[in-house]
């Protein structure tokens, strides 16, 4: 079978929403780090046309780039001839599965060299207008005389400043509700934050987002992100971005402890800082066919090994990677154990903590996975090897990046280790879970 | 396909600048191929034969209409001859134009008469008698192709549309629309030009690559101008003119005097083209279109084309013509160049680069000024974007072309390097030292220094052959010039390369010999040197300034700026620097330390001459505090006197720039400070100013006195007296 190797892989600063990356589309921040890969294959003397193809995902897919992937790629410097593609709909899996589908393509043998990128610019998202406002708008568009033109604005400004009757839709919030249980991501996280079962306290989530902030911060503090992240320049801001910005140095129990929580005003203990945040980012990485990869004498960062994805109840989706973990552990009859490094995608404290205590617990397991199939403990993740350097909650979640930065932070780890094994897995909106395995040997 | 061949003897396709076919359904398509030059023009060989064919096509009854194209790519017609006209202005014989215009006007009225239909098919540029030739026609489509525009520049030679623009074009789009267009000379593009009835269609087409009629005949372009001339075969009104409106008298008067106003604002009083163009319009709307070309249109033409400045401007713009033809530049592959330092000027040039479909590596040893560069690259994209001359793919293209870096290494595989850092010599010196350990061993290292001579740069160089100088002027996207510096050292393939370059950016690389401050700026720091000491004895800044403007000094960009608005411009620093290093001239450059010094306190930002459209008052007590420290005489008595010692000097360093050689003729001087520093293009440019209007014996007299009178810095070189200058 032809293995497929990771030749490199980088990511921009991540940037909250709003922030360094507010007034960048999502093309250009993939075209930035196609340029960035662009000067690499340079520096390595990789002709470009030696790319085959160009997988990208990204979630929140502009309206005015429908395939912002092909945008990026060639507006970032490769040559036309390089066909792309975008995968969009596997919500915040879909880092994961851009890099199973480009695996997938080495392994067949339909190419050699995939470039895969992950692009999100969740300040850029649009907000929509009322159905009924979005009629008259459009009905303004058709009219013709001066008469229906007056008619016509005369219909629409009442309506247009009635905010509150003809409320217009934010487009992040939409895509963040799942339409399957009209629940917003917070509440499903809520939903596990309350389940009795899983005895996950408001303290337990606290912590857990302290320990991430913490960790992250004195990741940046030892430099251990220099390689991952690849500073970039903001020409619409003038600005130049080293760093990652979500991160508070000065997490505390204490200082969380006051958050109110956003999903459930009043009772509820899912709170914006013990969850991920909302952010711009992009990042690269370029997959190739192992045998191509040594006769070029290129770097091998890792292995792309097995992939698994399955289905949950949507309105308790945190829960999911759990059956997509135990699906690919069974798949190659790997234990926990077997892995050094494990980075779960932290969309909410709660669902990682949901995550660790089933995956810990045969009762918990009968009791949540008991109707698919899966019975008995898959064993303890030691706290030291989740998520070593902090996650979604600290640095951010750009839903179409998050799957490549996890794969990319633990390959980096791995390295650090000397070890062998990483597991990335992340809960999907929808009720889904994406977990994959990567090597390094 | 020729279905009447009994035509005429010259029937089949006989002619020598066109090709003629006609088409079954009795349409006359006439390819226009000027043959012996890769653009169309027209003159007395190519209008005979127009005419030949305009008769054939009224006495033929088989012919119902004509679409005229061209066969030239990315040309539709580059008007007249303009090397015919200076040739003319030079032998001030202007019987054969008279000749040619008299005829034009009768051929294009036939035309407009002719009850079969004209149509042009538009394709490519389309300027002065080309587009005059299209209005004549009955309908004109225009393709959507990049190099489309129709304009007519003639204000811009110094003379009016000739062949009946300035009648046809106001009764097509109206007058204020028109009056802009002929005023201004500015290009249109077909979206506009359909926005504004210019044109009567534009189609999408793709250009055929065989220029052969038949060939052409299949493009979308040809197609919809045949089927536009069978339908106006059937329909017995065309041409008609709509914009009866603007032609009541009270409006025709008002908009004309309000196009007056604007043409004095801009350009004062200085060219007499413009106000001339105007008028033209205004007295021939009371007539027909014939007999106002013939009565009013043409001896205003022939009155604008033997003054003066007509003859300076064509001569200009052949001499720029002859400046692009007379270098022989390689171009540069791939096309990839680096810019080193990302300051004022490397940012503006990475830009230009970039706009011309350049991928630039930007390097600069700080983070924070690459991003300041960025950002200010992005700033000029997005006004372009906003003013829609660019689409949003454009800008991102642009954006993406430059890759912003600190690392040294990743310009080492580029063929082309420009160097832009800070005027420090050993800087330069670290830079190319830098460059040199990485860079290919081809690899061209162009430098844009503006006080430094090539020599010093690249004095301990190991390569020494790549060096050459590539000097732009600020603010780079207007100035036209570009100064290519060549050392004895310099290889030519190197300057080939930066020729090339120069030329992709649209510029006129002007080849210099090394020496210090070049040409331009060593004739510049003469000018801007005397208006710092004239400051400093006590001359008020408007005065010298208004001396300037009203010598016409930088009128042509349009805005008028007087030695010390452009010092500001430049500002104080960088021109002291200039100042300092060009003293190894001689005692003739005379800096005034002591004052600049005042005026760049310690510490503090420099002080400007001008704040806000008002004399610095800080600039002016400095200045009197100066005077008491040094006890400098009191400033010179008449505007006269000012102007003398702001120019003549510039004569004098122009004649010593010849005899050092750094440019070989008088005509490239001229052309360097008209599009270098703005020295006003209606006089020629500074040595045919200078031979025109005094005698050497009166220079150097000049200069003796002014020498007597203010200081050792005005005594003439022996080369301005003997009048070899002259050339």
């Amino acid at each position: 079978m032809r293995n497929v190797v990771i030749v490199d892989g980088f990511r921009t600063p991540l940037c909250r929403e709003g922030t360094d990356f507010r007034d960048t589309d999502v093309e250009v921040l993939g075209a930035w780090v196609v340029r960035e890969m662009v000067k690499r294959c340079a520096r390595w003397n990789l002709p470009l046309d030696a790319i085959d193809c160009v997988l990208g995902s990204n979630v929140a897919t502009p309206m005015h780039a429908v395939n912002p992937t092909r945008v990026a790629a060639v507006t970032g410097g490769l040559p036309a001839t390089i066909p792309a593609d975008t995968v969009a709909g596997k919500n915040c899996g879909s880092g994961v599965t851009a890099i199973y589908y480009a695996s997938l393509r080495i392994r067949s043998g339909d190419a050699d060299t995939v470039l895969v990128i992950g692009m999100e610019a969740m300040s850029r998202i649009p907000i929509a207008y009322n159905h009924t406002v979005a009629d008259l708008v459009l009905k303004y568009g058709k009219t013709r005389s001066l008469r229906e033109r007056t008619a016509g604005t005369l219909a629409l400004i009442p309506k247009l400043l009635n905010l509150k009757k003809y409320q217009p839709r934010v487009g992040l919030v939409m895509g963040l509700t799942d339409p399957l249980c009209d629940l917003i991501m917070g509440q499903t996280a809520e939903n596990i934050a309350k389940d009795p079962a899983l005895g996950i306290s408001r303290q337990d989530q606290d912590a857990f987002s302290v320990r991430s902030h913490r960790n992250a911060a004195q990741a940046w503090k030892n430099g251990l992100f220099a390689d991952e992240v690849v500073p970039m320049y903001v020409p619409e801001r003038s600005t130049y971005v080293e760093r990652d910005n979500g991160i508070r140095e000065d997490a505390s129990q204490e200082t969380f402890r006051d958050v109110k929580p956003a999903f459930d005003k009043h009772h509820g203990s899912v709170t914006p800082a013990n969850s991920s945040q909302i952010t711009d980012a992009a990042a690269a990485m370029l997959l190739m066919e192992e045998g191509k990869a040594k006769s070029l004498g290129l770097p091998i960062m890792g292995y792309v090994r097995d992939y698994a994805d399955c289905g949950y109840e949507p309105s308790c989706m945190g829960l999911a990677p759990v059956g997509a973990i135990a699906k690919v552990l069974s798949k190659t009859r790997l234990t926990l154990k077997d892995f050094a490094v494990f980075e779960i995608n932290e969309a909410f404290a709660s669902i990682v903590l949901g995550i660790v205590r089933v995956l810990d617990s045969p009762s918990l397991m009968e009791r949540k996975f008991g109707g698919y199939g899966l019975t008995g403990r898959l064993g303890e993740i030691p706290s030291d090897d989740l998520n070593p350097h902090g996650g979604a909650i600290a640095l951010g979640h750009p839903v179409g990046v998050s799957g490549l930065r996890l794969a990319m932070t633990s390959l980096y780890e791995l390295k650090r280790r000397n070890a062998e094994r990483a597991l990335i897995s992340a809960c999907v909106g929808g009720g889904q879970g994406v977990a994959m395995i990567l090597e390094r040997r | 396909m020729p279905s009447d061949r009994t035509i005429s003897p010259r029937w089949k396709g006989e002619f020598k600048h066109f090709k003629t076919a006609v088409l079954d359904d009795g349409i006359l398509l006439a390819g226009f191929d000027y043959s012996g030059k890769s653009v169309n023009v027209l003159n007395v060989e190519s209008m005979t034969e127009w005419q030949e064919i305009v008769q054939l096509a009224e006495q033929t009854a088989a012919i119902k209409g004509v679409a005229l194209v061209s066969l030239k790519i990315g040309n539709f017609c580059a008007g007249a001859d303009l090397e015919q006209i200076h040739d003319a202005q030079r032998t001030r014989n202007f019987g054969e134009i008279e000749q040619l215009v008299t005829t034009v006007h009768r051929l294009f009225d036939a035309m407009t008469r002719s009850p079969k239909p004209f149509v042009t098919a538009i394709e490519g540029a389309c300027l002065g008698g080309g587009l005059e030739l299209a209005l004549a026609c009955h309908a004109r489509i225009a393709s959507t192709h990049p190099r489309t525009c129709l304009a007519l520049p003639e204000v811009r030679l110094g003379i009016l549309p000739g062949f009946g623009g300035t009648q046809r074009l106001p009764r097509l789009i109206g007058l204020p629309a028109a009056l802009e267009m002929i005023t201004t000379g500015k290009t249109v593009f077909p979206r506009q030009a359909l926005r504004m009835g210019l044109v009567d269609g534009m189609v999408t087409s793709v250009p055929s690559s065989a220029r052969t009629l038949e060939a052409v005949q299949k493009e979308a372009l040809v197609q919809a101008a045949i089927v536009k001339a069978r339908a106006l075969c059937s329909t017995s009104a065309r041409h008609q003119p709509k914009q009866r409106f603007w032609s009541f008298p009270g409006i025709r008067t008002l908009v004309c005097r309000y196009a007056r106003h604007k043409v004095v604002k801009r350009v004062r009083q200085f060219y007499p083209a413009p106000l001339r163009a105007v008028d033209a319009i205004q007295r021939g709307m009371r007539w027909s279109v014939l007999r106002g070309s013939l009565n009013i249109e043409k001896p205003l033409l022939l009155e604008l084309m033997a003054s003066p400045i007509s003859t300076h401007l064509v001569g200009l713009f052949l001499s720029g013509e002859a400046l692009k033809r007379g270098v022989t530049s390689a171009s540069i592959s791939p096309l990839r160049v680096g810019v080193l330092g990302a300051g004022l000027m490397g940012s503006q040039i990475a830009g230009q680069l970039a706009e011309k479909g350049c991928t630039v590596v930007l390097r600069d040893v700080s983070s924070e000024i690459l991003a300041k560069a960025m950002g200010r690259i992005h700033e000029t994209q997005t006004a372009q974007l906003r003013k829609r001359t660019i689409l949003p793919s454009d800008l991102r293209f642009r954006m993406l072309r430059i890759a912003p870096t600190l690392r040294a290494d990743d310009v080492a595989t580029l063929p082309l390097v420009i160097e832009a850092v800070s005027e420090k010599l050993e800087v330069k010196r670290a830079v190319l030292a830098e460059f040199e350990t990485i860079a290919r061993p081809d690899a061209v290292f162009a430098t844009n220094t503006s006080s430094y001579t090539l020599a010093e740069i690249a004095a301990s160089a190991v390569h020494r052959e790549r060096c050459v100088g590539l000097h732009f002027f600020n603010p780079v996207a207007k100035m036209q010039l570009v100064e290519v510096v060549r050392a004895p050292f310099t290889s030519e393939t190197a300057l080939a390369r930066a020729c090339g370059l120069a030329k992709l950016l649209g510029k006129f690389p002007l080849m210099v010999n090394d020496g210090p401050g070049f040409l331009v700026n060593r004739i510049l720091s003469r000018y801007l040197a005397e208006a710092v000491i004239l400051v400093g004895e006590g001359v008020p800044i408007r005065r010298i300034d208004a001396v300037a403007k009203n010598f016409g000094m930088a009128v042509d960009s349009g805005r008028p700026m007087g030695p010390l608005e452009l010092l500001d411009l430049i500002g104080l620093p960088v021109a002291r620097h200039v100042l300092t290093s060009l003293t190894v001239l001689g005692p003739r450059i005379e800096s005034r330390d002591a004052f600049l010094q005042a005026l760049l306190p310690e510490g503090k930002p420099p002080l400007t001459f001008w704040n806000s459209e008002k004399e610095n008052p800080q600039t002016v007590e400095e200045s009197r505090r100066h005077r008491q420290t040094y006890s400098e005489e009191a400033g010179p008595a008449s505007d006269d006197i000012i102007l003398k010692r702001l120019f003549l000097p510039m004569i004098d360093e122009a004649v010593r720039c010849l005899h050092d050689k750094i440019v070989d003729h008088a005509w490239q001087v001229d052309f360097a400070l008209t599009y270098g520093i703005g020295f006003p293009a209606f006089r020629g440019g500074l040595l045919t100013w200078a031979r025109q209007t005094m005698t050497p014996g009166q220079i150097v007299e000049d200069l003796a006195s002014l020498a007597a009178k203010y200081g050792k810095r005005f005594e003439p070189c022996t080369d301005l007296s003997n009048g070899s200058w002259q050339g």
